[in-house]
């Protein structure tokens, strides 16, 4: 869905955020040294920076002063942990900062949010016959419009944006329905349920045992 | 009290006292000379007196059958008017009869009217009051006392013969005597006061100026203890003071470096655990991104298998870095044995280790070992050869050389690594001791490196009393040494 570049000195790390871009359909290639960044912003162009701060050759920082006029959105990810590191990275214009150890799902999360914020990815999302309208919350099926509670739409929404991702059915619970939601986990059963049936996603969307449910997409 | 003010009190007092003993012994011994010389003169005079009365008399005699007081008195009194000017007096007794007195005061008994009135009335009680005149025949008194506040010296004795009934008394006005005593003795205690003021001036401005020091000492000390370690006492005197001052800086120096010494360790200790907290965060996150993603994620075959091989090398890396943090924190706290090293032997060992990277690479390891022996604990050797030698291969580009050298320079036995690898700068160099630091992170994380391998090396030469050293150029490679101290 969207260009992602990750600035990062550490292979694996960089690797994990890539494997975990590839899944939910983004589009990542990474960067090690501080030094290499704006030849391949410039080569790439890309939507959205996942940006280190300790690098090899240039810090984070004082990339994020060059990156910032040119108008690329940027999440800091960092072992930095400090609160004036954290206000030094906002007020130099990052979007988002995020300290390590960071949990994939919550990071996808703040890419979406950003994206969002910009626009700049395409947010309609297609599977087979179904056509989920992201921006305006519209549902076709078939070309046909959908009828989904609230509550359906964002559980879809959710499982959209995570899609190849399994989520437990308390993320579910804490991300549709809220944290003081005093519910049981079969609610999410429920609706899952319901989804599957209304918009025919029996072998789309399957329960991990022990773990939850993932949107299953070819990729 | 202060000690300025007990060093005054006591001075102070033993000025005093000395002082006026001083001065009253002086006054006492001027005043007894004086006297000395006023009763000789008092004594020459009488004799003046009394021999021109006799002579006087004695010329007389022939007209007179007999000296009745009356015409005694007529020749006496002349005298007695002559001298009353001088403050001398005189009275002439006939028998215990007073015939004449010139003397202004009146004395107990006897001689009350004595000028004017009839002598015959007071025969009596003439000697009751007048101690000077109870003289036996012939011989002579001399008394001195205060008659109407005044001092008097009174000096009495017998006419000669014929008239040794007649008893001369001279009396003489000594007030001045006694007058000239007071007087220096007033004017003593008033110059002892005066003297003692200015004194008390000079020594409490000279006290407070030698106790200034110890003051500037106190000042001082009190800092330190405040916590300014920094702090010196500047006192240049030669004196104890200064000693003191000069060895209470030496104390003050050696406290500031063992806190500073202290400071920096624990300085030390606490990059060395948030270096460690960091160190373990990258591996860490890397353990359960990738786990979670297998637990997690929709993911392809080769996918799965990329994140257990993550799993498993950020693994060994943690135990790589747990075993080498054992190592150093072993090292820190342990004697170790010398024994015989075989320096050849172990640099073998060392090789068959790094087989792997030696040959992937094709480093060239070439050796010169002039010293084969070395005292050392075998493995603590092995473990440092192995650090240095990974590091030069690391270093190396394909086809690079390693330079390993033993030789004895008389003192010291010198094992050397030189590599022509691709070297570090200056500030590098300055860092490379520091656990966790790297020159190139990404490149020895990839290899597993902890950061801890210099570290380590470094404690273990610190344990073999043995100086390491390491030169570098960027470009042209880099050379550890170690000096180990012949036995």
């Amino acid at each position: 869905m969207a260009n992602i570049m990750v600035v990062e000195d550490e292979t694996a790390i960089a690797d994990l955020i890539l494997l975990n871009l590839k899944l939910v359909g983004h589009n990542g290639f990474h960067v090690g040294n501080g030094n290499d960044v704006i030849n391949s912003i410039q080569e790439f162009k890309p939507d959205l920076i996942i940006l280190d701060v300790m690098l090899p050759g240039k810090d984070g920082f004082e990339l994020m002063k060059e990156i910032e006029p040119l108008g690329i959105p940027v999440i800091f990810l960092t072992a930095k942990e400090a609160l004036t590191d954290k206000i030094k990275g906002l007020r130099l214009g990052a979007d988002d900062y995020m300290v390590k150890p960071f949990a994939t799902v919550e990071l996808i999360a703040r890419i979406d949010a950003v994206l969002k914020r910009y626009k700049t990815s395409n947010n309609v999302f297609v599977l087979d016959n179904l056509e989920v309208r992201l921006d305006e919350h519209v549902v076709l099926l078939n070309n046909e419009p959908v009828d989904l509670t609230a509550k359906e739409y964002s559980l879809l929404e959710v499982l959209v944006r995570n899609k190849n991702i399994a989520l437990s059915r308390e993320k579910l619970l804490e991300e549709v329905w809220g944290f003081d939601y005093v519910g049981d986990s079969r609610t999410v059963d429920v609706h899952i349920q319901k989804l599957r049936k209304k918009l025919h996603l029996e072998d789309r969307i399957k329960t991990i045992f022990k773990v939850g449910y993932r949107l299953e997409v070819p990729r | 009290m202060r000690f300025w003010q007990k060093a005054f009190l006591c001075t102070i007092v033993v000025f005093l006292v000395a002082f006026d003993l001083v001065t009253f012994l002086l006054v006492k011994k001027s005043y007894s000379l004086n006297r000395e010389n006023i009763y000789a003169l008092a004594e020459n005079e009488r004799n003046i007196i009394q021999k021109s009365l006799y002579e006087r008399l004695f010329n007389i005699s022939g007209y007179y059958a007999d000296l009745n007081a009356d015409n005694l008195k007529m020749y006496v009194s002349p005298y007695g008017a002559y001298y009353k000017d001088q403050k001398i007096y005189m009275e002439l007794y006939k028998g215990n009869v007073p015939v004449y007195s010139n003397f202004p005061h009146t004395m107990e008994g006897s001689s009350k009217n004595l000028p004017e009135n009839s002598i015959g009335n007071s025969t009596g009680n003439s000697m009751e009051g007048r101690p000077e005149l109870d003289i036996e025949p012939g011989q002579k008194s001399t008394v001195e006392r205060t008659v109407g506040g005044i001092s008097y010296l009174f000096i009495t004795g017998y006419l000669g013969e014929p008239f040794s009934d007649l008893k001369f008394v001279y009396i003489k006005d000594i007030q001045d005597l006694t007058d000239y005593r007071n007087k220096m003795l007033n004017y003593a205690v008033v110059i002892s006061v005066i003297v003692s003021g200015i004194l008390s001036v000079l020594i409490i401005a000279m006290l407070l100026k030698l106790t200034a020091p110890i003051r500037k000492l106190n000042r001082t000390a009190k800092e330190i203890a405040d916590g300014h370690y920094q702090k010196r006492v500047e006192v240049k005197s030669r004196d104890e003071i200064g000693e003191f001052a000069s060895n209470f800086n030496a104390m003050a120096d050696s406290v500031e470096a063992h806190i500073r010494k202290l400071s920096e360790l624990t300085e030390e200790r606490q990059r060395f655990i948030n270096n460690l907290a960091h160190e373990m965060r990258t591996p860490v996150t890397a353990i359960i991104g990738y786990a979670e993603f297998l637990k997690c994620a929709n993911y392809s075959r080769e996918e799965g298998i990329k994140a257990i091989d993550y799993i498993i090398h950020q693994g060994e890396r943690m135990k790589n870095m747990a075993s080498k943090l054992l190592d150093l924190s072993r090292l820190n706290n342990a004697d170790i044995e010398l024994e015989t090293v075989d320096v050849g032997e172990i640099i073998e060992n060392v090789e068959q280790t790094l087989m792997q990277s030696i040959n992937e690479k094709k480093v060239n390891i070439t050796k010169d070992l002039q010293v084969t022996e070395i005292e050392g604990d075998k493995d603590l050797m092995e473990s440092f050869m192995q650090n240095v030698i990974e590091n030069a291969v690391r270093a190396l580009p394909a086809g690079g050389k390693v330079e390993i050298k033993t030789y004895d320079n008389g003192k010291e036995s010198i094992l050397s690594v030189s590599d022509n690898g691709m070297g570090m700068s200056e500030d590098e160099l300055k860092k490379i001791f520091e656990p966790f630091y790297r020159v190139d992170k990404s490149r020895s994380r990839a290899y597993g490196g902890a950061g801890l391998g210099l570290a380590l090396c470094k404690r273990i030469c610190e344990l073999h009393n043995a100086e390491m050293n390491i030169t570098s150029k960027p470009g042209a490679g880099t050379r550890v040494e170690a000096k180990f101290q012949k036995q």
